[in-house]
């Protein structure tokens, strides 16, 4: 039995020889033995030492044993300790009760049985130490309890806590989807009304556009006829229709987009052979600018396709004409259409600037310009592309573009082509007008 | 192009803005035509009921005030006087494809218009009618 496990039986007696026979018979209990002289000694160890049993002298001078049991039992942590008288005289049964009166639970008559005082301490310390236990597992459990209720209260007001925080976020919840359908209500109208705008926007400036061109158009019949215009009002008449033609193309972009994003963009497909429409395309553009050539390849046979061919020259004419912006400094630009089994390959290569490899992934997007095209100042909206590539997917083709900064850009169509027909009589009706690089 | 043709040659112009209707008229006249003309639907069916001229081709704008060009060419066609009268459609719209108006209307030209092609397909419709 380790110390800690001992228990402490103090043994009080005025005469040492006794003690000593008291220590001797109970030192094979294991316990820890404390001795005392007298009542007082007694009194100082039970106030220092925790005292599990009592073992008294009923008769000492000074303080007898059943005086010392009383003072003992006051002490509240001792009401309740065994002490076991030893009497040396027979004991009445009124000294009995006295004793018991004053707190004894137990006696033992001289002379001593060693084994059965040794029973005797040896049950009050089992009693002790089973007492000791319970009251340890009374304090565990209680304090479980007690931690177990603290839990529970803390589980409690989590719980308040998350409900209230549920509700308010529920709240927050509602208030955000009554707003979020308030801004979607009002992006729609907004959306709604820019259409309608750019719809009658659109309108309301071909109407003077159409004044303009037509009245620009009849001066310059009437000069030619008569002969009267000198060779720089001519020039100077020419570039107010190109202007004209210009504007009119921007307006028809907008217009355009406007369609896209209404899902309205149509196509109104027939048989058209490309080798014609390209070459009509280009002679159109040269005409507008005549400083830069465009060098075209076309196959020998015509190229058979199904589709609108004003749109197909709207994207030809706008890949060109980005071709010929972005070479500010000249250099050749080359288109050439190769058919290739069930599709049709439409390059269109030039060597001006080219465009940064970090601006490539978004160049089909809407508004979206090449971060180097203010370097030159070239102007633009960044509506073409946009365009060329919603026309080139209705037609069920693909358009990309492959470009080093400084080498120049190449952009290449596929589109899917005719199975050659018998009868081509449909695509020869397709023939080229003045008007007709005015795609809408 | 006025050469080969007689001065009889009317063409009416149905167009709501006064600048198109001033255009359309000179280059007409510039090219030998009698010119009539109507600010909308309405004013042309007065217009081709009192005229001593049956014009050989109507030029039609389709957005107009009072009566547009739609209504026009329904009444047109309800008049077995004037359904005949080939109608050459002159208008901003992108395309005449998808609409009702196509088979009653003999040709579609968008705005803004070139001149030259407008007075080929109206002397196409006059000499087609000559002969």
């Amino acid at each position: 039995m380790s110390t800690d496990d001992q228990i402490n039986i103090l043994m009080v007696d005025d005469q040492p020889a006794k003690l000593l026979s008291y220590e001797t018979i109970l030192s094979d209990l294991g316990e820890n033995m404390i001795r005392a002289s007298s009542g007082r000694q007694a009194l100082e160890q039970l106030l220092k030492t925790d005292i599990a049993v009592i073992l008294m002298d009923v008769s000492m001078p000074e303080i007898g044993g059943f005086e010392l049991a009383e003072l003992i039992r006051q002490h509240p942590r001792y009401q309740k300790t065994a002490i076991i008288f030893v009497s040396a005289v027979h004991l009445t049964d009124l000294d009995r009760l006295k004793g018991y009166a004053a707190g004894a639970v137990d006696y033992v008559s001289v002379p001593v049985i060693p084994e059965i005082l040794r029973a005797k301490v040896s049950i009050f310390a089992e009693l002790y130490r089973k007492t000791q236990q319970l009251e340890r597992l009374n304090h565990e459990l209680e304090q479980r309890v007690e931690e177990r209720t603290a839990e529970l209260h803390r589980r409690a007001e989590e719980l308040q806590v998350l409900n209230a925080e549920l509700a308010r976020s529920n709240q927050e919840r509602q208030t955000l989807l009554e707003s979020e359908r308030a801004a979607r209500a009002e992006a729609e109208a907004a959306v709604q009304l820019r259409e309608q705008f750019i719809a009658v926007a659109s309108h309301e400036l071909k109407t003077p556009l159409t004044a303009l061109m037509g009245f620009g158009q009849l001066f310059q019949l009437r000069a030619q006829r008569s002969g009267s215009l000198s060779e720089r009002d001519t020039q100077s008449l020419e570039r107010i229709l190109v202007q004209g033609e210009r504007l009119h193309r921007m307006i028809n972009a907008l217009l355009d987009v406007s369609r896209i994003e209404q899902g309205r963009l149509r196509l109104e497909r027939e048989l058209i052979d490309l080798n014609t429409l390209a070459r009509h395309t280009v002679a159109e553009i040269q005409l507008m600018s005549s400083q830069q050539h465009v060098d075209i390849q076309t196959p020998d046979d015509p190229v058979r396709i199904t589709g609108d061919p004003l749109r197909l020259e709207q994207v030809l004419y706008n890949l060109l004409g980005n071709a010929m912006k972005y070479s500010p400094h000249g250099g050749p630009i080359k288109l050439s259409i190769v058919p290739q089994g069930s599709i049709v390959r439409i390059e269109i290569r030039d060597q001006g600037m080219g465009i940064p490899a970090s601006d490539l992934p978004h160049l089909f997007e809407r508004f979206y310009r090449a971060s180097n095209v203010s370097v030159d100042n070239i102007s633009g909206v960044g509506i073409g592309l946009y365009v060329v590539q919603e026309i080139v997917t209705l037609h069920g083709g693909t358009v990309t573009v492959q470009s080093e900064e400084g080498q120049g850009s190449t952009f290449t169509i596929c589109l899917p082509s005719e199975p050659t027909l018998p009868n081509t009589s449909d695509a020869a009706a397709y023939a080229p007008t003045p008007n007709h690089s005015i795609a809408h | 192009m006025s050469a080969h043709m007689p001065l009889t040659h009317g063409v009416l112009v149905v167009d709501d803005d006064h600048a198109i209707r001033v255009m359309l008229t000179e280059a007409l006249e510039d090219a030998g035509y009698q010119v009539l003309s109507a600010e909308n639907g309405s004013q042309a069916l007065a217009v081709l009921r009192a005229s001593p001229i049956r014009p050989s081709v109507i030029l039609l704008d389709l957005m107009m005030p009072v009566m547009s060009g739609w209504a026009f060419c329904v009444e047109q066609q309800a008049d077995a006087q004037l359904a005949s009268i080939p109608v050459i459609v002159l208008s901003a719209r992108p395309s005449l494809q998808h609409e009702a108006l196509m088979p009653v209307v003999s040709e579609f030209l968008q705005k803004p218009v070139d001149i030259i092609r407008l007075l080929a397909v109206v002397d196409r419709y006059c000499v087609e009618k000559a002969q």
